[in-house]
């Protein structure tokens, strides 16, 4: 499952100062179609080592000429998204892994209420597109911080109008989840994306009111935060593998020759599941169920709490 | 090398069906073990070497003819074997695309697809058709979008929606189905559909199945080999018709058993179709009677010891308890560890 | 509850013990007879969530203060069910009780109209059941018997433990495919 799709750099856009859009272009060929709320994977050589960071796709899915995607500057970064906003310039080759989606519309919903917190208006561009083609019902809500994280807020302005609200955190602007979920009709879903604190947010009001689970849909920008480093030992063969303070238990194994099956590199898909059998774990994953914690980790995200040393069922 | 079409056979009646020497030597012999037990046994699907039927995504045989005339019959007394809800629209025309542009590049001898933005010119040769349409609009096309493709193409396919965890059975076109029913299936989850397979449910194998599926990327396929027997080359052993055909069974005897008694395979293939985000599950099954495969020692030795060892509650699921020892009996001069012994 | 996780390996539905005391915005109760003790026992409890309650039944009425209504036939309950359920909002839970045919042409119609299967309550009363024949697509009431003569192509028909919640009924396929209608075996 590892054919990457060669891609070139056709153009960069700094939308704020931490926001840069790239434009992509298929080497050779054309790119393969997508689904609303898809991502692909960019394959980072930063540092000697390759990273691997999920962007959504921006694009009208109908167009196959190009993709594009945007990146905000993560003051935490690992070195892909300063890679991505320092270094990378036009006519660069780059390498992606197919389109999946994780965060796709429901085809049932009769209305859908799309919450977006700054980088995470991101997925909703292509929802948009294909929401507004097939004539279906829809809100945007934007939280942003204007003249930072407020990327697209004025094309989304004019194409939306009314179906668009917008929070400007500097001007003390707050979107009041509980009145926007109350409100809502049957057969209403509701998607989000953005930071934890959004996600955790609209987690509780929608608890609260009882609102069904199958209706609210999440996806979090959990670029795996760097950690401390720790070391594991795989039981097949006794190897002793470091995981550096900047990478993620997958990368790392993946650098060693150790090739786990992944989709999402981000805790929520359930792919790169691995046992382990002794180590303090450091669960950082959407995706487990506390009683399979004390067994099964995910390397995506998960590590070693501080200076343990885990052994993986490997 | 372009494929050779066969005159039209039957699949019912007279029974004409038969396998040339070259469609027994690419059958997809299914067992890479000498016994069997449910398993997550799905592979990403790379292209197969040239000439075998995982070559391409969609594999057209020599009874291509027969079985496009086949699924016409059955869809002219049940129309309702092609099933499309209207949330799956985009996924038919999802299919459209996958179906055309892959035999179109695979078969150009047999398949040509024009295409001028969204205006199509499709052009089959092997059943003479010819149809300009507009792409996306489905009053530009004689029927259902799924329907008219498929009618075109050897296999069944379901498509399934993906939502709240779970893949749905929304649409298909599925005329020659190993004992299920499309018409009573249609709108249950992957958990549901499958819930009378027996033991793998208890081996978590439906539940890992599920998790992988719903992972399928744009482009990476999967496949799998699925396999049982069934008296007479019969392709639609629904359950809509088994009162009609599940008598046979009863009539294998060690005279007819190696002309009669086939082994089924299902060659399934499911890529993500691109748009919709919904899955297509292709169904293509190859029938090759004991005779047939006998032709190949190994084969038949290797079948022997699978069915002679197969857990009961498989071999009653697949519904071969009446004639099942018949077949063994027959097979054994295959195998020589068990004449020896 | 109506979802698969309780009975995770069947497609056979399980059904409501008690009303699950979720937060919800309202509540609407479809009752086949509202008069049955269980109804009473439920709208009881829902009662004491302190949450708005509407019933509608088919026949009877409930001996308790709550607001109900007594609809004529299946079609008008139908019609009532979705005016509830036009401009309802997101957080209605609806329960319905009645035999399994009731349950699921009431379960079909709510979803038509935008609840999610989590929303939905079924409550079984009775042992009416709808059997589905795989031959020619009849549906049928049958009560607990395993075995049953199909009534419009009149093939005999094996009850399977395999349950359609779009078509609210159980799988009957031919029983003794040598002798399908029991004319005696060729
Ligand atoms: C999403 C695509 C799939 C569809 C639409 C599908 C459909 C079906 C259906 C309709 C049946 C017959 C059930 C009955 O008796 O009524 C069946 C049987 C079965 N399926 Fe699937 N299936 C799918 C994927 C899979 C996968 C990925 C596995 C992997 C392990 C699997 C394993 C099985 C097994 C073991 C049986 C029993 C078959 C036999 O013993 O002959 N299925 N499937
Ligand atoms: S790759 Fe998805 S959970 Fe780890």
């Amino acid at each position: 499952m590892t054919a990457a799709l060669e891609v070139q750099v056709a153009g960069i856009c700094q939308l704020t100062p931490v926001v840069r859009e790239f434009t992509l272009v298929p080497v050779d060929g054309i790119l393969p179609s997508f689904s609303c709320g898809s991502h692909v994977q960019v394959h980072i050589e930063a540092g000697g080592r390759t990273l691997r960071n999920a962007y959504s796709l921006l694009g009208d899915p109908a167009d196959r000429d190009h993709y594009r995607i945007a990146v905000r500057l993560q003051e935490a970064s690992r070195g892909g998204s300063r890679f991505m906003h320092e270094q990378l310039s036009v006519g660069d080759r780059l390498r992606l892994s197919p389109p999946a989606n994780l965060f796709a519309p429901h085809s049932r919903a009769r209305h859908h209420v799309l919450i977006a917190g700054g980088i995470g208006i991101t997925p909703f561009l292509s929802y948009i597109a294909e929401l507004q083609a097939k004539g279906a019902s829809f809100e945007l809500h934007y939280a942003y911080r204007a003249g930072l994280t407020d990327a697209y807020l004025a094309s989304l302005r004019q194409r939306l109008g009314e179906r668009l609200h917008g929070y400007d955190s500097l001007q003390g602007q707050r979107l009041d989840m509980g009145r926007l979920l109350a409100r809502q009709k049957l057969g209403t879903h509701a998607y989000v994306c953005g930071p934890q604190s959004l996600l955790d947010c609209v987690r509780e009001q929608a608890a609260m009111l009882g609102w069904p689970q199958s209706s609210l849909h999440w996806e979090a920008f959990a670029a795996p935060e760097p950690g401390a480093a720790f070391s594991v030992t795989l039981t097949s063969n006794g190897r002793q593998i470091d995981v550096p303070a900047d990478s993620s238990l997958l990368e790392t194994l993946e650098a060693h020759d150790v090739e786990l099956p992944n989709l999402c590199r981000g805790g929520v898909c359930g792919q790169c599941a691995t046992g382990y059998s002794s180590g303090e774990v450091e669960h950082r994953d959407s995706y487990l169920a506390p009683a399979e914690r004390a067994t099964t980790l995910m390397p995506c995200v998960s590590r070693g709490r501080c200076g343990s040393a885990l052994t993986l069922n490997l | 090398m372009p494929v050779t079409l066969k005159p039209v056979e039957t699949y019912r009646d007279d029974f004409t069906f038969r396998n040339s020497a070259e469609a027994i030597a690419r059958f997809p012999f299914p067992f890479p073990e000498d016994s069997y037990m449910y398993s997550v046994n799905i592979e990403p699907a790379t292209a197969g070497a040239p000439g075998s039927v995982f070559e391409h995504w969609f594999d057209i045989d020599e009874h291509y003819r027969s079985e496009m005339a086949e699924r016409a019959r059955v869809l002219e007394r049940d129309p309702d074997r092609c099933l499309v809800m209207p949330h799956m629209q985009q996924a038919g025309w999802d299919a459209v695309e996958m179906l055309m542009t892959h035999l179109a590049t695979d078969y150009p001898e047999w398949f040509e697809l024009e295409r001028d933005g969204e205006r199509w010119l499709w052009r089959n040769h092997a059943l003479d058709l010819c149809q300009r349409f507009t792409f996306g609009d489905p009053a530009s096309l004689p029927c259902e979008p799924l329907e008219y493709i498929t009618r075109q193409v050897q296999g069944d396919f379901a498509m399934l929606d993906q939502r709240d965890g779970n893949l749905w059975m929304d649409a298909g076109m599925i005329t020659c189905p190993a004992d299920w029913s499309i018409k009573f299936d249609a709108g249950m989850s992957f958990t549901q559909w499958h819930s009378p397979v027996p033991m793998a449910h208890q081996l978590g194998v439906f539940d890992r199945a599920l998790k992988y599926l719903m992972n399928i990327q744009v482009d990476q396929p999967v496949r799998r080999l699925n396999w049982t027997l069934t008296v007479n080359p019969r392709l639609d052993t629904s359950s809509e018709t088994f009162h009609e055909w599940g008598g046979e069974r009863a009539q294998v005897s060690a005279e007819n058993v190696a002309q009669r008694v086939h082994l089924r395979v299902e060659l399934q293939f499911m890529p993500r179709l691109p748009r919709s985000n919904a899955l297509l599950f292709g169904i293509r099954t190859y029938l090759i009677s004991l005779e047939e495969l006998a032709s190949n020692p190994a084969w038949a030795c290797r079948l022997h010891r699978v069915l002679r060892d197969l857990p009961e509650a498989i071999a009653d699921y697949k519904g071969m308890t009446l004639y099942r020892q018949t077949v063994v009996d027959w097979l054994r001069q295959f195998d020589p560890q068990a004449r020896a012994a | 509850m109506t979802s698969d996780t309780a009975s995770h390996k069947h497609s056979t539905p399980v059904y409501a013990e008690a009303p699950s005391p979720v937060p919800c915005q309202q509540r609407i109760m479809l009752a086949q007879d509202a008069s049955h003790a269980e109804v009473a026992r439920f709208v009881e409890a829902m009662q004491a969530l302190q949450q708005p309650v509407t019933l509608v039944g088919l026949t009877g009425r409930a001996p308790h203060a709550v607001q109900q209504e007594i609809v004529s036939d299946r079609a008008s309950l139908g019609q009532r069910l979705t005016v509830l359920l036009d401009d309802a909002p997101l957080c209605t839970r609806l329960h319905v009780s009645g035999d399994e045919a009731f349950l699921w042409h009431c379960h079909a119609l709510a979803q038509a109209a935008g609840l999610a299967d989590e929303q939905i309550e079924l409550i079984r009363l009775g042992q009416r059941r709808h059997l589905y024949c795989v031959h020619c697509s009849c549906l049928q009431e049958i009560a607990e018997e395993g075995e049953a003569t199909c009534q419009d192509c009149g093939v005999r028909l094996l009850v399977r433990e395999h349950f359609s919640r779009r078509l609210g009924a159980y799988m009957g396929v031919c029983l003794d495919a040598c002798d399908p209608r029991g004319e005696g075996r060729p």
